[in-house]
């Protein structure tokens, strides 16, 4: 069992993606098969970068047994209006300057839904709550 | 197939020497890297005008050997150097997107 805390800092392009890189480093160094690797990475950088993009700030849990993986980003705010509206592609909210750096195309949340097995998703103004479930059992599709 | 292989007057290496060894299958073009994320294919060569430290996260991320700098964007030292530390290989050129991937297809790579 493995279980890892990270700090994510809104706003700073630079740092981003610290978090994902490491996770991939874990998953590489245990060997997991490429296609639930690429899942499980696409899915945790695109959640780190939306921390970095729309919250304040907030943090990674990954942890990982035998038969899952499970990746969590909690932030403190301000949420997201509406869930169902940002899980359609091409709804952002994202900035001039988050365009510049090649995001907000409002392809993140369904992009992880995509990729996660299971997604859950709460928000308040007071924060988001993302966690997604990856199974390690039943699965190698080579891509 | 290796990066230095497709190396021509058009194109600059601006990342260690060595890392034009780096072997690619195929390339993926797009300005969105959740677009990348979601799409591009493990060994593809990354084709965009987005030039910053992201874009080499993504290619870490995704198992991308090179990113393929068009339009002649500014590449920032500190991208330089996180590709370098990564060993993704970048190449400059003043070519639009496009028409790397007509002078590629048209030489063979493709």
């Amino acid at each position: 069992m493995v279980e890892k805390e990270y700090q994510i800092i809104a706003k700073n392009y630079d740092l981003a993606g610290r978090a994902s890189s490491d996770i991939k480093r874990t998953l590489k160094s245990i060997n997991l098969c490429r296609s639930l690797m690429k899942r499980v990475c696409s899915a945790s950088y695109e959640a780190e970068i939306n921390v970095v993009i729309h919250s304040v700030g907030g943090y990674a849990i990954f942890y990982m047994d035998d038969e899952i993986i499970r990746l969590e980003f909690h932030d403190d705010g301000p949420g997201i209006l509406d869930i169902e509206q940002a899980m359609q592609e091409g709804y952002s909210t994202a900035t001039e300057i988050d365009h510049m750096n090649g995001f907000g195309a409002g392809m993140g949340l369904s992009n992880i839904k995509k990729s996660a097995d299971v997604m859950n998703i709460t928000s308040t103004y007071e924060g988001t709550d993302l966690i997604l479930t990856f199974y390690r059992t039943g699965e190698c599709r080579e891509d | 197939m290796k990066i230095k292989e497709l190396l021509s007057d058009k194109y600059i290496s601006i990342t260690n020497e060595h890392l034009l060894d780096n072997e690619f299958k195929g390339l993926y073009a797009t300005d969105l890297l959740s677009q990348a994320i979601h799409a591009a294919k493990s060994g593809n060569i990354l084709l965009t005008i987005i030039s910053n430290l992201n874009t080499v996260a993504v290619a870490v991320m995704i198992d991308l050997p090179c990113i393929i700098i068009c339009s002649q964007k500014q590449v920032a030292k500190t991208m330089i150097d996180k590709a370098n530390d990564e060993g993704i290989c970048i190449l400059s050129t003043k070519l639009h997107e496009h028409e790397v991937i007509i002078d590629l297809y048209q030489r063979g790579f493709l």
